[in-house]
């Protein structure tokens, strides 16, 4: 019944597992950000509960929570797009895929193509900033001194890292949908 | 081209790329990056630009919660919380039609006091719900459509992020604003509850053959048995709501508590393996990267428009058209829910009301009342098409594996869009909706 | 023929904030017409407030990157990029008078050698004046505090640099801002906040901490205006001109309605159940007496960063005594 294969089980395999090296280090990379995330809850908790009960906040919670969010979204980012996961709209590709599948092909070529030029495009923009923030730690950092302060350049260098494999990510895709386009008979 | 045609060009060119199937984000991104540099004439304007997004778009305390809330929903789902509690609302409401969708916007309605965004309602909800109503034979349609519909509660009901916002920009009090959604919020709901009825009456075929039957497969459960279900989701609910009424943490810190009380409910149920775990987290991560690069996307496309002066021309136009006062709500309604077709909620609050206070200043105008219709107008935004946060966040959560469709989600959702329309022109007749509470 | 300029000026803050509300209603209309007496240049301003175009704390970075052309310069809200410019919030239980502090602060920035210059070298933002300062900080809450023992254990909401001076108090320093202060004391998660009366005032937090408490650390001098370099350079001595008498214009127009709405909100607040309560002043001598020391991070920070940090602090602290006032403790001679 196709209403019954719309229902996302809760069973459901895992994303699917990237495979080849390159699969192996966004995977990593993925596991990280994870893992982060339980971090920042027992942070957040941490905090509440010193606030609460010891009168004793953790200085700086903010300033990490923002830090963190960051790292967390790009160092997932190229594992979302390789699991399916970010968003995107199936209308015409759904059509597409019954009525004219190599001319879906076609467009999700260039779509991709398009992605990972962009992100090209950021992390090339994006590297003097790291560079800056690694050099000049005293004028890259969050907070205010006296009170909390955290350097930049790690986010930094993450970050990079996450739009760099997003837009191999990217990349590698396009180059599948061409391949397949190729495969396809018109 | 000048900035405003410049703008108008780059929505149309948006509304083919997402229809296309580019996704959103880049679509967002890319004709940011492309409206910049037009409007500019510089290619190292335009890319720094998109550098910047990406370090401060979602660099807060409010985006970093995100995570967490996701984290709940999917606990709270795995745990089987989700099942056990509509399972009770089915039997609850098994001779209604439609009474899960019923069950619901209930839910929401009580969830909302728990969370100050939309995000999450539609994240734990549809971990929660959409499962259930699926399996009780409701249209995959209607299942993701109540939900999303549903979430706008979370905003319309104290606490909210949305009224803080404008508490902030108007200068009116935080506290009478929530006590001004409180019924407005309430007859959304029971707008909602009598729309989905109505509909079980008169559009079966959209809800799907939710009905008795699914119910009545099992026997009856006892009280002590519905009691027994419902445990777990009342007492998390409880911690959390004792917490932020009780003073120990933040609608926004709500998010990490409740995920940490969801953890150790589920635990508790030992209905938590190292594995279903490991696949919750990253099943999170995706939901949030999903979601936080759409906001980077959403956060850049509002900058370019600002930078077009489409919101200042809008404004003037308005202005400039010799409407009396009733009138000019009435145009900033308009432009609202026209603007939250295309960007998020607070973008468009900080665009339209710089524009629009000034001119209502002095005009006797309640902004309490005003800030009510703002945030309602606002929010039927996140159900709107191309972009549409809440439809967004359900497909997000949904997982790469489902096989609903965005199409289905903002075709599920637009009843709900109509009824907030209705509600919307109710608060707008009968202002004493707003501030009779206060 | 005349010579069009095209600018964008943006700031992170909306513009029911009075440093932006001037921006758009006193600044950009004085250059206009400073401009307009001699016709040889017109400006055509791209404007975007609250965030729409620059986040906060974006400032700094959307100047060197050519995203927005003149903009405030703020160290509150830049403080790695702009440090130097917060340098009242080193000087805790400074003068309560927004004007006499401004003065004095531009005043040593412009004595001291090299401050400025090392900030629009590292920045890429020229200082062009403008200089703008807060009403004096002092405590809501729902409690009253008339002598230090009454903030013991005392949860108070504040920015990260304003909790520091409550060390040694025993009252707890959360961080927060005016956009929560209102319903995170309403549940009790804190139980004041450290802010000024201009802004606590039209947010309405009498309602929910009754007590002004007047702890007078002072007024803040929170920053000023600034043209990115790259167009300043750009520009005739006359542009030059009419940017600095614009840039006077907008100090002047803030204040006099900051003066004005100070004693607005103060009525408002004592009408609608707020109340003013005196600290006792030998209380308070001891406070200030016990802090640690405020200067020697921000100072630090600053010779970091290559800038003259202690000389700064020296010329400011010694332009008010100048004028009549003395901090009860100099912190610079320790
Ligand atoms: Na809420
Ligand atoms: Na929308």
């Amino acid at each position: 019944m196709a209403e019954e294969a719309a229902i996302p089980r809760e069973d459901a395999p895992p994303p699917r597992m990237p495979s080849g090296p390159f699969g192996r280090v966004i995977g990593v990379m993925n596991a990280v950000g994870t893992l982060w995330i339980i971090g920042l809850m027992v942070l957040i908790n941490s905090d509440i509960f010193g606030r609460s009960f010891l009168h004793h906040p953790i200085a700086g919670v903010p300033e990490l929570v923002a830090f963190s969010i960051v790292g967390i979204v790009f160092l997932q980012l190229a594992h979302t797009l390789r699991s399916g996961s970010m968003t995107r709209s199936d209308v015409l590709l759904n059509v597409l895929e019954r009525r004219a599948p190599r001319a879906r092909f076609v467009l999700l070529t260039i779509f991709h193509l398009l992605g990972g030029a962009l992100m090209l495009i950021v992390a090339w923009k994006y590297w003097p900033s790291v560079v800056a923030a690694w050099q000049h730690p005293e004028r890259n950092f969050m907070g205010n001194p006296g009170f909390f302060t955290i350097p930049q350049w790690p986010l930094f260098i993450l970050v990079f890292l996450g739009i760099v494999a997003t837009a191999i990510q990217f990349l590698l895709l396009s180059w599948n949908d061409f391949n397949s386009a190729r495969g396809v008979r018109p | 081209m000048n900035g405003v045609e410049i703008a108008f060009v780059s929505i149309a060119i948006m509304l083919v790329l997402i229809y296309s199937g580019l996704h959103v984000a880049i679509a967002l991104i890319l004709l940011s990056f492309c409206g910049v540099w037009l409007l500019r004439g510089n290619f190292d304007i335009a890319s720094n630009m998109l550098v910047l997004a990406f370090k401060d778009a979602i660099s807060d305390y409010i985006f970093g919660v995100v995570p967490l809330f996701v984290l709940m929903g999917l606990l709270v789902a795995v745990a089987g919380i989700g099942r056990d509690t509509f399972e009770v609302a089915a039997q609850v409401f098994r001779r209604v039609l439609g009474g899960l969708g019923i069950a619901t916007v209930a839910a929401n309605a009580v969830f909302a006091a728990i969370t100050g965004i939309s995000i999450a309602s539609a994240a734990v909800f549809t971990k929660v719900a959409v499962p259930e109503m699926m399996r009780h034979g409701y249209t995959p349609r209607f299942a993701v459509g109540v939900v999303a519909g549903s979430s706008v509660l979370g905003m319309l009901l104290p606490p909210s992020l949305l009224f803080i916002l404008y508490g902030v920009l108007t200068e009116q009090s935080v506290g009478s604003l929530f006590i001004a959604g409180i019924i407005p919020g309430i007859v959304l709901s029971l707008v909602y509850c009598a729309g989905i009825f109505s509909m079980g009456r008169w559009w079966p075929s959209f809800i799907g053959t939710g009905k008795a039957e699914a119910a009545e497969e099992k026997p009856d459960m006892s009280v002590v048995e519905m009691l027994n279900k419902l445990a777990p989701i009342v007492i998390l609910i409880a911690v959390v709501l004792g917490g932020i009424y009780g003073g120990y943490f933040t609608p926004t810190e709500a998010g990490a508590a409740g995920a940490l009380g969801a953890l150790i409910v589920s635990l508790a149920k030992r209905r938590l393996s190292w594995a279903s775990f490991w696949q919750v987290l990253v099943q999170t991560g995706h939901t949030t990267s999903s979601i936080c690069f759409l906001i980077v996307g959403a956060s850049l496309y509002s900058r370019m428009l600002a930078m077009s002066g489409m919101p200042g021309w809008l404004g003037s136009w308005v202005v400039d058209s010799g409407l009396g006062i009733t009138g000019i709500i009435v145009a900033l309604m308009v432009v609202i829910i026209l603007l939250g077709t295309i960007l998020d909620s607070a973008s468009i609050m900080l665009l339209t009301l710089p524009i629009a206070l000034p001119i209502l200043n002095g005009t006797g105008v309640d902004l309490i009342w005003l800030g009510v219709l703002v945030v309602i107008a606002i929010e039927i935004g996140l159900l709107t098409p191309p972009f549409g946060i809440a439809v967004f966040v359900v497909k997000a959560t949904l997982g790469p594996d489902s096989k609903v469709t965005l199409n289905d989600i903002f075709a599920g959702a637009f009843p709900f869009a109509v009824m907030m329309a209705f509600v919307l022109i109710l608060v707008f007749l009968f202002p004493s909706l707003a501030t009779a509470l206060l | 023929g005349q010579e069009t300029l095209n600018l964008t000026v943006a700031t992170g803050h909306p513009e029911v904030f009075l440093w932006v509300k001037h921006l758009k209603e006193t600044f950009i209309p004085t250059v206009d017409a400073e401009l307009a007496k001699t016709g040889k240049t017109k400006v055509n301003w791209t404007q975007g407030y609250g965030g729409t175009i620059v986040k906060l704390g974006s400032e700094t970075e959307a100047f060197q990157q050519g995203i927005i052309d003149v903009g405030q310069m703020s160290g509150v809200f830049n403080p790695a990029t702009m440090g130097l410019l917060n340098l009242t919030y080193a000087m805790p239980f400074g003068p309560a008078d927004p004007r006499a502090v401004t003065e004095a602060v531009e005043d040593a920035l412009n004595k001291t050698e090299g401050a400025l210059a090392a900030l629009e070298e590292a920045t890429g933002v020229v200082y062009i004046g403008g200089g703008i300062a807060i009403d004096d900080y002092n405590i809501g809450s729902t409690k009253a505090f008339t002598k230090v023992a009454d903030m013991n254990g005392v949860k108070l909401g504040g920015a990260g640099p304003n909790l520091a001076w409550l060390a040694g108090t025993g009252a707890v320093g959360v961080q927060g801002s005016f956009v929560t202060f209102y319903n995170d004391i309403k549940t009790g998660v804190y139980d004041g906040y450290i802010g000024w009366m201009t802004a606590g005032v039209p947010a309405k937090l009498y309602e929910v901490a009754p007590n002004w408490n007047q702890v007078h650390f002072g007024a803040m001098y929170i920053g000023g205006l600034g043209v990115s370099k790259q167009q300043w350079d750009t520009f005739s001595d006359e542009v030059k001109a009419a940017f600095r008498t614009a840039a006077a214009a907008y100090t002047k127009a803030y204040f006099d309605e900051q003066d004005a709405r100070y004693e607005s909100s103060k009525k408002a607040m004592l009408e609608n159940g707020g109340k003013i309560v005196e600290l006792d002043p030998a209380e308070h001598s001891a406070w200030i007496k016990a802090l640690p020391n405020p200067t020697k991070a921000w100072a630090a920070a600053a010779e970091a960063r290559g800038e003259p940090g202690k000389k700064v602090l020296e010329a400011y602290r010694d332009d008010l005594k100048a004028k009549g006032f003395t901090f009860e403790r100099d912190y610079l001679a320790e």
